[in-house]
């Protein structure tokens, strides 16, 4: 078989030697269906970003760490970053922990004829303002709400209950926002792992729950990963939902840059607020990273960025 | 695969008893929908036995071999294996291990990982898990690679992991899904070899499904012929060639010719008429004076001769067409404007000396010439 393949590699690397002569050409030919993306990204991404650096380190004009020392040294300023990532990294292993069976069942047991249909009203929520979203939720965690009225009426409890306004509000919100996303990346790994596999496992001696953990499970980590990342990154970056659910009381960092920008005009204070979350959520990520390629023994690190 | 010797496993002295069961499928009939996949199968396999489910894509083999492995539940009929009905139990706690078509390796583990797996499940110390593995890999010339990853490994190697992964399990029966069936041609009938050394070698039941009449037969002590759901013979390699009971068995293992008549005297050795020609032919079928038969000749069991006999077993044709075949040859050979036979033959002074339309008489052995029914 070998024989045969050198002949079609042969020409491979003949055509890679004749564009070396023209690379500038054949480099454009090449990644010329990225221009579009790009463009978007350098304008609204990445100039952006490189405008916050100076903006936060030269306040008037002049080099200055001050605005750092600020942020990093108000007490403050941490508890709203702990609070943000808190916040996020409950709502993302939640939305694992509900996201993941839902996944399967779309997968695996729903018919493919109703797949696409179930697929619709997973992503429904998606096509209605995220404003509007959380304001349903102030109606039914209200004090007169939906679900107290509801508990009260079974006699569960006695009093309402106060769950407006807090961070198991915020999280609810967010769970709520960001499931169809856990859910899409998931079932698209999903998709892709041989049914057949969990056969194989079953034939071995594996029982259901058995042949889900040793190869099922294993075999989606990173559709986990990516889906954690996605929803990680969408929490952290999230303002209406907390806003409204977490009341003034609740604050996360993408609402103090907010204010620091939209109210205060401190510009520059937001910029160097927004740089040292920027900062830490590279940070957190690639440790993430870093711990889930060597549980996978280096696999993981592939079907990932 | 290095066969090395293997210490006989309990299963060789058994196999001696030639009439045990250990596999018995009794009425098992299993439906899709509104398509019949399995109807009404009855078979019974021998301890020890290479027994191939054969038949074309879509004929209920593989579903039946799913309903042994427990995949699929049967609508009716039971299955034992080893004396226990098996039918409400789990897939992972019946005496038998598969081999998948695609081979199903975990593609998250290395090639030891793979075949210790089953093992594992049951717990066993690590020691042993250990020689068990290093056993069977050395068995199918493995153990070098112990520590790939199955994308690393070429078609053939996966096929062994996947032999050994099954077969390490110390299974009652080893179901087989076309093993072979993505590998290459000179590949596969490397591997045909070594699959059959590989059964004397475990003395493990083997079924084997397949839609390659040639390697079933290269490969089984007995084949089951499967068509539309049904089992329509299930018996040795010999006797399916040389009394095949239907015109599909007759088709599907090697080449025949088919050709209709009208049974005129009944009996073991029918007479048959075929478009003016009274013949005799063999006859397990019962078929009654005036019914409308087939029957079935081999090309190579018939002779050809200028000057054969005018009367008795014998069919006129003429020469239609002479294809050379290199070891051998074909002739066409036109009995009537609707009937043409096909003789394979070897004489090269006979096949020189034909010419185009001249007149030839074909004759048969009585054996060779048998009722099938359609």
């Amino acid at each position: 078989m070998n024989e045969h393949a050198a002949i079609p590699n042969a020409r491979v690397s003949r055509q890679r030697t004749r564009s070396a002569g023209a690379s500038t050409a054949y480099v454009l030919r090449q990644i010329w269906p990225l221009f579009p993306a790009l463009a978007v990204l350098v304008f609204l991404f990445a100039l952006p970003l490189a405008w916050m650096l100076p903006e936060s380190l030269f306040p008037e004009g002049q080099f200055s760490t001050a605005i750092y020392a600020e942020v990093l040294g108000t007490s403050y300023y941490w508890t709203v970053i702990g609070r943000s990532f808190w916040l996020s990294l409950v709502a993302t292993v939640v939305c694992v922990i509900l996201g993941y069976p839902l996944a399967y069942y779309l997968v695996r047991v729903v018919r493919p004829r109703y797949r696409r249909f179930v697929f619709m009203i997973v992503i429904a929520p998606l096509f209605t303002s995220a404003v509007i979203r959380a304001m349903a939720w102030l109606v039914i965690l209200g004090r007169r709400g939906m679900l107290n009225e509801t508990l009260l009426w079974m006699g569960v409890i006695e009093a309402p209950l106060r769950l407006l306004y807090s961070e198991t509000a915020v999280i609810i919100g967010l769970v709520y926002i960001m499931i169809p996303f856990m859910v899409l990346t998931v079932a698209a790994v999903l998709e892709n792992v041989n049914s057949t596999l969990e056969e194989a496992a079953r034939d071995l001696g594996a029982t259901p729950l058995g042949a889900f953990c040793r190869v099922t499970f294993p075999l989606t980590l990173p559709g986990v990963m990516a889906g954690s990342f996605l929803v990680f990154a969408l929490c952290l970056s999230s303002y209406v939902t907390p806003a409204v659910l977490g009341g003034g009381r609740n604050k996360v960092m993408a609402m103090l840059i907010f204010e620091q920008f939209m109210r205060l005009f401190n510009w520059p204070l937001g910029a160097a607020i927004s740089c040292v979350m920027l900062f830490v959520t590279l940070i957190i990520i690639w440790c993430y990273n870093r711990a889930l390629a060597r549980s996978t023994g280096g696999r993981g690190q592939e079907a990932l960025l | 695969m290095v066969l090395s010797k293997v210490e006989p496993p309990a299963t060789t002295a058994s196999a001696q008893r030639s009439h045990d069961t250990i596999v018995n499928i009794a009425g098992v009939a299993k439906s899709f929908g509104d398509m019949v996949a399995v109807d009404n199968v009855s078979l019974a396999i021998r301890r020890g036995e290479f027994v191939s489910l054969l038949g074309p894509s879509g004929c209920g083999k593989s579903t039946l071999l799913r309903m042994i492995a427990g995949f699929e539940q049967p609508d009716a009929g039971a299955i034992e294996i080893d004396a226990h009905d098996v039918i409400d139990v789990p897939p992972n706690r019946r005496p038998v291990n598969m081999v998948f078509q695609s081979y199903a390796l975990f593609p998250h583990l290395n090639v030891f990982d793979n075949v210790a797996f089953g093992l594992r499940r049951k717990r066993l110390p690590r020691a042993q898990v250990e020689a068990d593995v290093r056993h069977f890999l050395q068995l199918v010339g493995l153990e070098a690679l112990a520590q790939r990853y199955p994308t690393q490994l070429s078609g053939g190697q996966q096929q062994r992991v996947a032999l050994a992964r099954a077969l390490v399990n110390k299974p009652k029966v080893l179901l087989l899904d076309e093993p072979l069936g993505a590998l290459d041609l000179k590949l596969r009938k490397r591997m045909q070899t070594e699959l059959k050394q590989l059964q004397r070698d475990v003395g493990v039941t083997f079924i084997y499904v397949t839609h390659d009449q040639d390697e079933a037969l290269a490969l089984s002590d007995r084949i089951a012929v499967m068509n539309r759901g049904a089992l329509l013979q299930f018996a040795s390699c010999r006797e399916l060639y040389d009394k095949p009971r239907t015109e599909f068995v007759a088709n599907f293992l090697g080449e025949a010719n088919i050709v209709a008549g009208r049974v005129v005297e009944p009996g073991p050795v029918a007479v048959v008429e075929v478009r003016g020609h009274n013949i005799q032919v063999l006859d397990d079928t019962q078929a009654q004076p005036g019914d409308q038969v087939l029957v079935a000749l081999r090309p190579e069991q018939l002779n050809v001769a200028v000057h054969g006999p005018s009367s008795g077993n014998v069919l006129q044709a003429r020469v239609k067409d002479k294809v050379f075949l290199g070891n051998a040859f074909t002739l066409h050979l036109q009995v009537d404007p609707d009937v043409a036979l096909i003789v394979r033959g070897t004489d090269r002074a006979l096949f020189d000396g034909l010419v185009m339309g001249q007149a030839v008489a074909i004759t048969w052995p009585l054996e060779y010439g048998r009722l099938v029914q359609p």
